[in-house]
């Protein structure tokens, strides 16, 4: 995987003891890759502020070209030593956490599941260097976790499942505002996101709104390139003077890393308030039509350059 | 129609790109997924963003018959979001792996997206009317008349995406693949070393096959392949799919260059040689691609292919896909470039994606790519190419010859060109 180049461009500021294990050489924490992994804490136990998290977020991280994706040179096998080489670390401090141990329910319900990788986060701290490694299949199997002594773990009476259980709770429950339930509108002539009571935003810009305020991310979504509007690699065969030009992402990257405390958001208040104040921005390096959403009357030509000069 | 042969020119043109065309391309708009629906009428898009633009095919305009395919946007959400796992103190990329189209039995649509760890099912639906006039007075105290309170008004058209189902918690490590069964009631998803079987409905449970033979039992998963002893772990599923209709099929490959097709009434397991898989439409055939050749196996011949394509493609995971009428399949490639292998004739053709070198409409000149380092007029030496511009991701239109497929950040859409004109 290729994540390690483009971490590296962002920075996690934590004032917390990372282990060793878990951070790169250049300081900074590690990134999931796709490599098989069965790995719990290895010395310490620790539990991240999830608001320290959030902030960093917000920043898009510029590729370069020559940072971009790997030369045929990588060899496909690295993939299987890192496994092996979690699965030794694993195996070791397991090996050296045979002092204590803990058993833990695992319910069918996912709700209580979730419930359940609260309390670890205390637990964890009460256990020390405990080792534990169990697969995610959590929300399937009720049963005990961890025998006793290392030589339970090879013969527990585990019946429905493999000899070891690996347990990976993800983040704890997400806030229930997000995911389930919460729909995000497009209007497909107007090539914007729109509020889900299908209201189009406002046509006059507030006067007094000279920044943006704070959006719940689970209305708004950081706008793609792809979409809703045209760039200057965009080659259609007949003009269509009848699309909207709203902002571009170029402009909401760079005013989202300007003011990381805030979600990148798409919002029809966002976007009307912004267009007139930013357009005229000189210092905005992308360029940009501000385009009043309502008027339809007036002839819209695409935009030919929009990339940042 | 002409087979590929022709050195001037190939049936194929650029049609549109989608995306900017900056030097400094944002990782989030990075894209890492591409597919058409079972119409070919939507073109679903992920990128590492964790977002999902929709396009969908506006009717055939009247001009020029060769303008056929025109792509515009239909709905944007965001999919997935970044997450934390406490435990491993890792971060979960937001980014999309894989979306898979349900087929389509009502007004809605329905898609299923994946990160590494999640899946989720999204419902796509219109709306074009909106319920107005609550209110029982006007602004001015009068009373309204009841046959205006409280009706469905026309309003733009709207495009909802809402999530229905989210399944998570169930994979370990990395998810690659997700497909859709052809009972269109279950789904698989496959991650490094297990493949899950979930039902649509229910998203706090994935099932597992019971067999006769306990040493194929797999816990909750259908697939395991995980080692007792991790250091014996020699191989990672790189990819899995169900048969287009048989509902009780389903292959796997695997990094060690196996492709496993497997029968989940009789847990029967047969080994083929490959590891990136794909069934034909028909189901008859199966791709398989490695790290050199495209091979097309019959199902009935376990073994060897009945047809070998050589492709240059080492190390990346590039994704192919099969035509419509399976008769032609497609690979990405490496410089921006795809091929096409024709089966019939055993031609194969390779083209350029990118926006500078032709105007929409206008046909692809075809390049040859030869030894050493030479660089002329559509030739290009192997040692020249930019192995840093990939094709990952391709998606054929199942009806029409239309093709997408992205390179880092744009879409690109080919079409045919129509002899008529």
């Amino acid at each position: 995987m290729n994540n390690q180049g483009m971490m590296s461009q962002e920075k996690m500021e934590l004032d917390l003891d990372i282990p060793s294990c878990l951070v790169q050489s250049d300081g900074h924490l590690r990134r999931s890759n796709s490599e098989p992994m069965i790995n719990g804490l290895s010395d310490t136990s620790q539990v991240f502020q999830r608001e320290v998290l959030r902030s960093r977020r917000n920043s898009t991280t510029v590729v370069r070209p020559n940072v971009v994706p790997s030369s045929p040179v990588r060899v496909p096998s690295t993939r299987l030593q890192r496994i092996k080489q979690e699965e030794g670390v694993d195996v070791m401090n397991r090996e050296t956490a045979h002092e204590r141990r803990v058993c833990f329910l695992i319910p069918l319900e996912v709700q209580a599941a979730m419930q359940m990788s609260q309390s670890w986060e205390e637990s964890l701290s009460l256990v020390g260097d405990l080792k534990c490694s169990v697969d995610a299949c959590r929300s399937r199997v009720a049963t005990v976790l961890f025998p006793l002594s290392d030589n339970d773990l090879e013969k527990s009476s585990l019946s429905s499942s493999p000899k070891r259980i690996d347990f990976v709770p993800v983040s704890p429950a997400p806030s229930p505002t997000r995911g389930i339930g919460k729909k995000q509108c497009f209007s497909p002539s107007l090539q914007i996101l729109v509020s889900s009571n299908g209201l189009t935003p406002s046509p006059v810009p507030s006067p007094t709104r000279r920044f943006r305020r704070s959006q719940s991310p689970i209305n708004c979504i950081r706008p793609s390139i792809l979409g809703p509007l045209k760039r200057k690699g965009e080659m259609e065969t007949e003009s269509q003077p009848k699309r909207l030009f709203q902002g571009t992402t170029t402009m909401l990257s760079t005013e989202v890393s300007h003011s990381p405390e805030l979600h990148t958001c798409l919002s029809p208040d966002l976007l009307d308030g912004s267009l007139s104040s930013l357009g005229s921005s000189s210092d905005s390096p992308a360029k940009m039509e501000g385009v009043s959403p309502s008027s339809s009357d007036s002839p819209l030509t695409p935009l030919q350059d929009l990339s940042p000069k | 129609m002409d087979g590929h042969g022709d050195a001037a020119q190939s049936r194929w043109c650029l049609s549109q790109v989608k995306g900017a065309v900056d030097d400094d391309v944002a990782e989030a708009d990075i894209i890492s997924a591409v597919e058409f629906n079972h119409s070919g009428e939507l073109l679903a898009t992920g990128d590492r963003g964790g977002r999902i633009v929709i396009f969908q095919q506006e009717p055939e305009n009247k001009s020029p018959p060769v303008c056929r395919a025109e792509y515009s946007v239909y709905s944007t959400f965001q999919s997935h979001e970044p997450e934390f796992d406490y435990l491993k103190s890792l971060e979960i990329e937001e980014k999309i792996n894989k979306i898979r189209w349900l087929p389509q039995k009502n007004a809605a649509h329905f898609l299923l997206s994946t990160n590494d760890k999640t899946i989720k099912l999204w419902k796509i639906s219109e709306r074009d009317k909106r319920p107005e006039g609550y209110n029982l007075k006007e602004e001015d105290g009068r009373f309204r008349h009841p046959s205006s309170l409280t009706s469905l008004r026309p309003m733009d058209l709207m495009v909802e995406a809402s999530p229905r189902r989210v399944y998570a918690n169930a994979h370990t490590y990395h998810i690659n693949s997700i497909s859709v069964n052809s009972d269109n009631e279950t789904y698989l998803s496959a991650d490094d070393l297990r493949v899950n079987l979930w039902h649509l409905d229910y998203t706090d449970r994935s099932f597992s096959i019971l067999s006769s033979n306990a040493a194929s039992y797999c816990g909750p998963h259908i697939v395991d392949i995980k080692p007792t002893n991790m250091e014996e772990l020699t191989e990672v599923i790189t990819a899995s799919e169900f048969h287009p209709l048989q509902c009780n099929t389903f292959v796997y490959g695997s990094s060690k260059g196996s492709v496993r097709l497997c029968d989940m009434r009789a847990s029967a397991l047969c080994d083929q040689h490959s590891k990136h898989v794909k069934f034909s439409h028909s189901g008859r055939y199966m791709m398989t691609r490695d790290y050199l050749t495209l091979k097309i196996w019959d199902l009935h011949m376990e073994s060897q292919p009945v047809e070998t394509f050589q492709n240059d493609c080492i190390f990346d995971k590039f994704e192919c896909c099969w035509k419509g009428d399976d008769s032609e399949v497609m690979s990405g490639s490496y410089n921006n470039f795809f091929r096409l292998f024709e089966r019939e004739g055993q031609q194969d053709v390779t083209l350029e994606a990118s926006w500078e070198s032709g105007s929409p409409g206008c046909p692809l000149k075809p390049w040859r790519v030869s030894t050493g380092s030479r660089r002329k007029r559509n030739e290009i030496g192997v040692d020249c190419l930019d192995f840093s511009r990939k094709v990952l991701y391709t998606s054929w239109h199942p009806q029409e010859n239309i093709l997408a497929l992205a390179t880092v950040n744009n879409l690109y859409i080919f079409q045919e060109k129509l002899d008529e004109f």
